[in-house]
C-alpha cells in the first residue's frame, strides 16, 4: 500500500470507509469512495511524474525534466518541491528567467524555505552579475509569511476577539478576567489585519514580470519603431506599470522605465 | 470861480473818466499751451487755448496736421483776481494723439474776440519713438549665447530673455537652430532695471549642442506676444492701455564657429565624452575568493552632458569577468550639464594569480584645455583566495547561507511534499469570508441577550408579565387533564390560581392578595367591560362553589376551559392604568 502524503491520509480514508459501511448509506458511500479513489490515483500519478522528472534531472536531461514538472503544474497541482525542482531544471537548461519565475512561485508557497531563497538569490546574482536585487524592507518582512498565513492569523485573532467579547456578554463575571486577553487579541488582530491588507494589496497591485528572452531591448514607447531604452537580459525582474495592446510598461529596481513586448516577459499571477 | 480853478476841475474829471474807461475796456488776447510737450507715439497730449478779455465770436479752427489726431475735448472758463484786479479766462481744450514720431509745430491760431482779431503764437509738440522693441509693446526680446566657439557635441547655454512692461499673453518661444539640437526650455521669471524702468523678465534657458562643424547660425529667437496698441490718459491723467495687438518679437542671430574634435592623438579609451570632469574610484572588497564579486564604484563629476556618459571598456581588466554596470545620476543643474554620475561596476576575479585591479581609465575631451584628458583611478591591490571546492550544496539553513559562498544552485528536492491544487487564497474565497462573520454574529446575539436581560432587570413589571404568562401557559395545560380525571377541586384550584396570576399582573398586586373583591374594588373603577366583569364573577363563583363540594362531570368542566381562556384573553387586553 502506498502511503500518500496528502492532506487526507490513507488511514483516515480507511476509517471513513468502515464508518460509512456500518451506517449502510450506500449511495453516499459509493460517492465518497469514488472521490477518495480519484484523489488517491491522482496523487499517485503526480508522485510518479515527480519521480520521473527527478530521474531525468539526475541524468542531466534538464529540458525533459523541466517539461515533466511543467506538465504536473499545468495539470493544476502544486507544491514547493515541484516549483523548486522545475526552477532547477530550467536554470540548468539555461532558462534563467523562467527559473526565477518558478522560484518566485515556490517562494510564494514557502517564503521561509532556505533552499528556495538560496536558489532564487543565486539565479538573480547570475542575471545581475553578483548584485543582489534588494526590495523594500517592509516588503521583505511582509513576504516572510504567505498570504494564507496572514489570513489565518487574522481570522484566528478575529474569532478569539469576538468569542471573548461574547463570553463577557454571556457571563458578566468573566468581564474582568478577559479584559487583558481581549486587549491583546485586539492588538494582534489589528497587527495581522494590517499585515494581511498590505500583503494582499502588494500582491494585487504589484505585477511582477520576468524577462524570458535571451536578448532584447526595452523601448521608449509601445512600438517596434520606438527607440531602444535599455537592454533586456534573461531573468531581469520588473514591475508592470501599464499595459497597451501587446506591450507592458515596466520599471526595474533602478527605476528605469521602458516598454517590453508581452512575449518577452512572463507575468507572475496575482494569486 | 477863477479860470485856473475851472481848468483844474476839467483835468480831474477827464482823468477819472479815462481811468474808468481803461478799467472797463480790457485788450483781448489768446495764449496756447500743450501738456506734455513731449510724448511717445500712441500717447496723447492736451492742447489748451486760453482767451482773455472775452470769448471767441466764432468756432475756433485748429489747422489739420499730418500724423496728429486732434479732437475737441470741451470748454471752460475761470475768473482770476490779481491785486484786486479781476480778469476772466475762457479755455478751449483739445486732445492730440500722435501716430508717428517727429517734431510737429501747431501753427498760429487766429480767433475773433469781441470784434478784435487775436492770434496765438505757434507751439511745438515732440513725438518720440522709443527703441524698436519697446515701442512695439513695451517689450524686448534678447537672445544670449554663452559661447561663439564650440566643438561638435559640446553643449552650451542659450537663453531667450523677454523683458516687458505690459503684456497680455504670448506664445511659445522659438529659436532657429539649424545644425544644433536645443534642449528643453526651462522658464524662470524675475525683474530687472534698465533705462530707469523696472522690467519684468521671463527667461527661457536651455542648452544647444552642435551636430556638425562649420560656421553655423544660431537664432534668431522669436516669440509672439500681445502688447498695447494704443495708450490714452484717463480722467485722472494716468496712462492706460486703450487697445492691444499681437506682434512677433525677434532677436538678432549669432554666428557660432563649430569645430570638430581633434583627430590627432585620440586616446584609445575615448568614447566621445566632452566636458570638464573629475574621477573618483572606490573598490571593495579587496580580499576575495575566485568568483567573488568586487564592486568598483566609479564617480564621474564635473561639467558636461553628465547623463549621457557611458563607461568605456577597460581592456586592462581582462583578468576579470566584467558585468554591465548600473548607474545613477545626481544632476547639479536643471539641464543635466553638471553634476555626478555614479557607476557600480561588478568585476569577478577569474584566478588566484590576480594581484591587483588595474586602474580604471576614463578619457574625455576637455573643452577648457582644448585637449583630450586621461583620468586614471588608483591601482588597487587585491588578495584573491581560491574558491571553495566543487559545487557547494546549500544546507537547509538560512544562517549558513549568509556566510558560505554559493557556487551552484541547491539540489532538487526528492519528495513532492504536500501537493495541493492551485486555487485562490483564502482571502479571495467567499465562503471563507462568510465564515468570518460567525464570531461577530455570535457576539451580536450575546450582546442583544445581555441587553434584554438588563432591560428586564430594570423593569419588574415586564419581568412579572413574562413570568405570569409562563405560569399561565403551564397551568392552562393542566386543565384538560384535570377535567378528564374529573378532579373538580383541583380543576377550580388551578382556575383560581390562573385568575390570581393574571389579575395580580394586570393590577400590579401580589397574586396571593387577589380575591373576588378586586372586581368591585379595582376592576369596575378601572373601567373594565361588563363582559369581563360577568365572566370573572362567574368563574370566581364556580371556584367558590367547588370548595363546598360541588362536583362536575367532564363535559361541564370542559365547558369552563374556553371560558377561562376568554377571561385570560380579555384581561390581557384590559389596561388597568387607563
Amino acid at each position: 500500500m502506498i502511503k500518500l502524503k496528502l492532506h487526507i491520509g490513507f488511514e483516515d480514508c480507511f476509517d471513513w470507509m468502515k464508518i460509512a459501511f456500518s451506517k449502510r448509506k450506500l449511495l453516499s458511500n459509493i460517492i465518497l469512495l469514488t472521490i477518495l479513489s480519484a484523489i488517491k490515483l491522482n496523487a499517485a500519478t503526480v508522485a510518479e511524474q515527480f519521480e520521473q522528472a527527478n530521474k531525468l534531472y539526475e541524468m542531466g536531461r534538464y529540458d525533459e525534466s523541466a517539461s515533466v514538472y511543467e506538465g504536473i503544474i499545468n495539470s493544476g497541482h502544486q507544491s514547493v518541491a515541484i516549483y523548486f525542482n522545475w526552477g532547477n531544471s530550467l536554470f540548468k537548461s539555461g532558462k534563467i528567467g523562467k527559473a526565477i519565475y518558478a522560484y518566485l512561485q515556490a517562494e510564494r508557497i514557502a517564503p521561509r524555505d532556505p533552499d528556495v531563497k538560496a536558489n532564487l538569490e543565486f539565479a538573480r546574482k547570475t542575471v545581475s552579475g553578483g548584485v543582489v536585487v534588494t526590495k523594500k524592507k517592509w516588503i521583505d518582512y511582509l513576504n516572510k509569511f504567505t498570504l494564507n498565513e496572514w489570513t489565518i492569523c487574522t481570522a484566528l485573532m478575529l474569532w478569539c476577539f469576538f468569542i471573548m467579547l461574547a463570553v463577557c456578554q454571556w457571563k458578566t463575571g468573566f468581564k474582568n478576567k478577559l479584559q487583558f486577553p481581549i486587549r491583546i487579541s485586539l492588538i494582534l488582530l489589528i497587527f495581522f489585519g494590517f499585515g494581511l491588507s498590505l500583503s494582499a494589496y502588494n500582491r494585487v497591485k504589484t505585477r511582477t514580470a520576468v524577462v524570458i528572452v535571451q536578448e532584447g531591448n526595452a523601448h521608449q514607447g509601445p512600438f517596434d519603431e520606438s527607440p531602444n531604452k535599455f537592454p533586456l537580459n534573461d531573468g531581469l525582474e520588473f514591475n508592470v506599470l501599464d499595459t497597451k495592446g501587446e506591450w507592458f510598461q515596466v520599471v526595474d529596481a533602478s527605476n528605469r522605465i521602458g516598454w517590453v513586448k508581452t512575449n518577452q516577459v512572463i507575468i507572475l499571477p496575482s494569486w | 470861480m477863477s479860470i485856473a480853478k475851472a481848468k483844474r476841475s476839467y483835468f480831474i474829471i477827464i482823468t477819472i473818466v479815462l481811468l474808468g474807461i481803461s478799467c472797463c475796456i480790457q485788450a483781448a488776447s489768446i495764449s496756447v499751451s500743450i501738456q506734455p510737450q513731449t510724448i511717445n507715439v500712441g500717447e496723447s497730449a492736451v492742447l489748451s487755448l486760453v482767451f482773455e478779455g472775452g470769448t471767441p465770436d466764432n468756432n475756433v479752427q485748429i489747422p489739420a496736421i499730418n500724423n496728429l489726431d486732434i479732437q475737441f475735448n470741451g470748454k471752460s472758463s475761470r475768473q482770476i483776481i490779481v491785486n484786486n484786479s479781476m480778469s476772466s479766462q475762457y479755455i478751449l481744450s483739445y486732445s492730440i494723439t500722435a501716430t508717428k514720431e517727429g517734431e510737429y509745430t501747431i501753427p498760429s491760431i487766429t480767433a475773433t474776440v469781441g470784434g478784435q482779431r487775436v492770434s496765438s503764437s505757434p507751439i511745438k509738440l515732440i513725438v518720440t519713438k522709443v527703441a524698436n522693441q519697446e515701442i512695439e509693446g513695451f517689450a524686448k526680446l534678447r537672445l544670449i549665447v554663452s559661447k561663439n566657439y564650440v566643438r561638435v557635441g559640446e553643449p552650451f547655454l542659450v537663453e531667450l530673455r523677454l523683458l516687458f512692461l505690459a503684456l497680455n499673453g504670448g506664445g511659445q518661444p522659438q529659436i532657429s537652430a539649424d545644425g544644433f539640437t536645443i534642449g528643453k526650455l526651462v522658464q524662470t521669471e524675475s525683474h530687472t532695471i534698465e533705462d530707469g524702468k523696472t522690467w519684468r523678465m521671463i527667461s527661457f534657458k536651455s542648452y544647444a549642442t552642435a551636430l556638425r562643424h562649420g560656421e553655423l547660425t544660431l537664432g534668431p529667437g522669436s516669440i509672439k506676444v500681445t502688447i498695447p496698441a494704443r495708450l490714452q490718459r484717463n480722467f485722472f491723467g494716468d496712462t492706460v492701455v486703450a487697445s492691444w495687438r499681437t506682434v512677433v518679437l525677434t532677436t538678432t542671430s549669432y554666428k557660432i564657429k563649430v569645430e570638430p574634435l581633434p583627430s590627432m592623438n585620440v586616446p584609445a579609451e575615448f568614447n566621445g565624452v566632452i566636458g570638464v570632469y573629475n574621477l573618483t574610484v572606490n573598490v571593495a572588497p579587496t580580499n576575495v575568493a575566485v568568483g567573488d564579486p568586487i564592486t568598483v564604484k566609479i564617480t564621474i563629476s564635473g561639467r558636461g552632458p553628465i547623463e549621457s556618459i557611458t563607461l568605456p571598456e577597460q581592456p586592462q581588466w581582462s583578468e576579470f569577468k566584467v558585468y554591465p554596470p548600473t548607474s545613477k545620476v545626481e544632476p547639479g543643474d536643471e539641464f543635466g550639464l553638471s553634476g555626478s554620475k555614479i557607476f557600480e561596476q561588478v568585476v569577478v576575479p577569474k584566478s588566484t594569480e590576480t594581484r591587483e585591479l588595474p586602474p580604471f581609465i576614463f578619457v574625455y575631451y576637455d573643452t577648457e584645455k582644448q585637449d583630450y584628458q586621461v583620468l586614471r583611478g588608483p591601482r588597487v591591490p587585491l588578495i584573491v583566495r581560491p574558491s571553495t571546492s566543487g559545487n557547494l550544496i546549500f544546507a537547509s539553513n538560512a544562517n549558513t547561507s549568509a556566510t558560505t559562498m554559493q557556487t551552484d544552485i541547491v539540489h532538487i528536492k526528492t519528495r513532492p511534499g504536500a501537493i495541493s491544487t492551485r486555487s485562490a487564497p483564502l482571502i479571495a474565497r467567499p465562503w471563507f469570508l462568510a465564515v468570518q462573520s460567525i464570531p461577530a454574529a455570535l457576539w451580536f446575539v450575546s450582546f442583544m441577550r445581555r441587553k434584554r436581560l438588563d432591560e428586564l432587570a430594570h423593569n419588574p413589571k415586564l419581568r412579572r408579565q413574562i413570568e405570569a404568562e409562563k405560569t399561565i401557559r403551564q397551568e392552562m395545560q393542566k386543565l384538560p387533564k384535570l377535567a378528564v380525571e374529573q378532579k373538580t377541586d383541583e380543576f377550580f384550584a388551578v382556575v383560581f390560581r390562573l385568575l390570581q396570576e393574571k389579575l395580580g399582573e394586570r393590577l400590579d398586586l401580589p397574586a396571593t392578595s387577589i380575591t373576588e373583591a378586586v372586581i368591585e374594588e379595582k376592576l369596575i373603577p378601572a373601567g373594565a367591560s361588563k363582559g369581563l366583569i360577568d365572566i370573572l364573577q362567574r368563574l370566581f363563583f364556580e371556584c367558590n362553589q367547588a370548595r363546598y363540594g360541588g362536583k362536575k362531570n367532564v363535559t361541564q368542566l370542559n365547558e369552563f376551559i374556553p371560558m377561562v381562556e376568554q377571561a385570560i384573553q380579555m384581561l390581557s387586553e384590559f389596561n388597568a392604568e387607563k
